[in-house]
């Protein structure tokens, strides 16, 4: 880091966070005190980023009790154990479901598809258009009329 | 054997499916993944829940783990893509709004006998984590990272993917909000 003539806020601003750390060379700590002696807003500025710096080194972070640690390692096996379940059932139930499903559309176009069948895949298609529409216009209803709907930011 | 070494034994070990390996890489990074993750979102039980995600997300991909490039680098990105989307969802906004926890305590309080000075001190602490837990997730992230996990700015760079400059613009914008929270506290 050189020293320059011109006033650039950016590079005090990074001057300050660099001596308030510790990674600061003695030539931006020079140029840092130099700045600081000529501008009196800087120097203000520079006292109460210190007392922030004061604050947050008598702060830490409140840890879990040690048993916590103790679970930690066997629930993250147990999980990543679970994990292979769930992609085992998952793809299992894809693959029956396709199955199903062509053996069903086959009946279907044959003709062949039992009474009860049919009324109950009827029952199916009638439950999923329903579901379908309304969810869409719960969406469109919210849509309108939520004033919240921009990203909400903490 | 050096601990890089020794990582990246284990690292290798882990890769081809070494559960003990892949345990002992947990219990080497299990603490700062949790800070780390509490930094991003600023309450408990997330924090433990999604570093525990992460690390079970890495078991399960460990076959993409390179063993020569640092194992917790490799981590973090999956646990940080994990707490981001975690953020995303409006619900949990709202949630950790709602129940905002206490995560920061107090490390020190002053030997000498200085009641009116010690109560003020307190407030400060007090005023600044509540701060802290209520800066934005991208500020928090740095701050944490600097300040608790006590990390060089260059290391904090590297672990996030950003330059050095964003590291010390994010950690200026974080500490001068909670300047403005002693403001009045003179």
């Amino acid at each position: 880091m050189s020293p320059r003539d011109e006033f650039d806020l950016d590079r005090v601003h990074a001057l300050m966070m660099a001596a308030l750390d510790g990674e600061c060379t003695d030539a931006d700590r020079r140029e840092l005190d130099a700045q600081l002696a000529r501008n009196a807003g800087l120097q203000a500025e520079w006292e109460r980023l210190r007392r922030v710096k004061e604050v947050t080194m008598t702060i830490a972070v409140g840890r879990p009790p040690e048993e916590v640690w103790d679970r930690y390692r066997t629930t993250v096996l147990h999980r990543a154990e679970r994990g292979v379940a769930w992609f085992m059932i998952a793809a299992g139930t894809a693959v029956l479901g396709a199955v199903g499903l062509w053996r069903w559309i086959e009946a279907w176009l044959a003709m062949t598809l039992r009474w009860e069948l049919k009324v109950a895949s009827a029952a199916l298609l009638i439950g999923v258009a329903l579901l379908i529409v309304s969810v869409l216009r719960e969406r469109w209803h919210l849509h309108r009329r939520d004033p919240y709907s921009k990203e909400v930011l903490r | 054997m050096t601990d890089v070494d020794g990582e990246r034994a284990l690292a290798r070990r882990a890769r081809a499916g070494d559960v003990e390996a892949f345990g002992v890489l947990i219990e080497r990074h299990m603490r700062r993944a949790y800070v780390h993750a509490l930094g991003i979102v600023g309450s408990r039980e997330d924090a433990l829940d999604l570093s525990q995600e992460a690390f079970a997300r890495a078991y399960r991909a460990r076959h993409t783990l390179d063993p020569d490039r640092p194992f917790y680098a490799w981590l973090y990105q999956i646990l940080r893509r994990l707490c981001l989307n975690f953020l995303r969802d409006a619900k949990v906004h709202a949630r950790l709004d709602a129940e905002r926890t206490h995560w920061l305590v107090s490390l020190s309080r002053s030997a000498k006998a200085d009641p009116a000075g010690d109560a003020q001190r307190e407030d400060a602490r007090r005023r600044v984590a509540a701060a802290i837990e209520r800066l934005p997730s991208r500020e928090r992230e740095v701050l944490v990272l600097k300040e608790f996990e006590e990390m060089k700015y260059r290391e904090i760079a590297d672990l996030l993917g950003i330059p050095l400059g964003t590291v010390m613009s994010r950690l200026y914008s974080a500490r001068q909000r909670l300047a403005g929270t002693l403001e009045h506290l003179r």
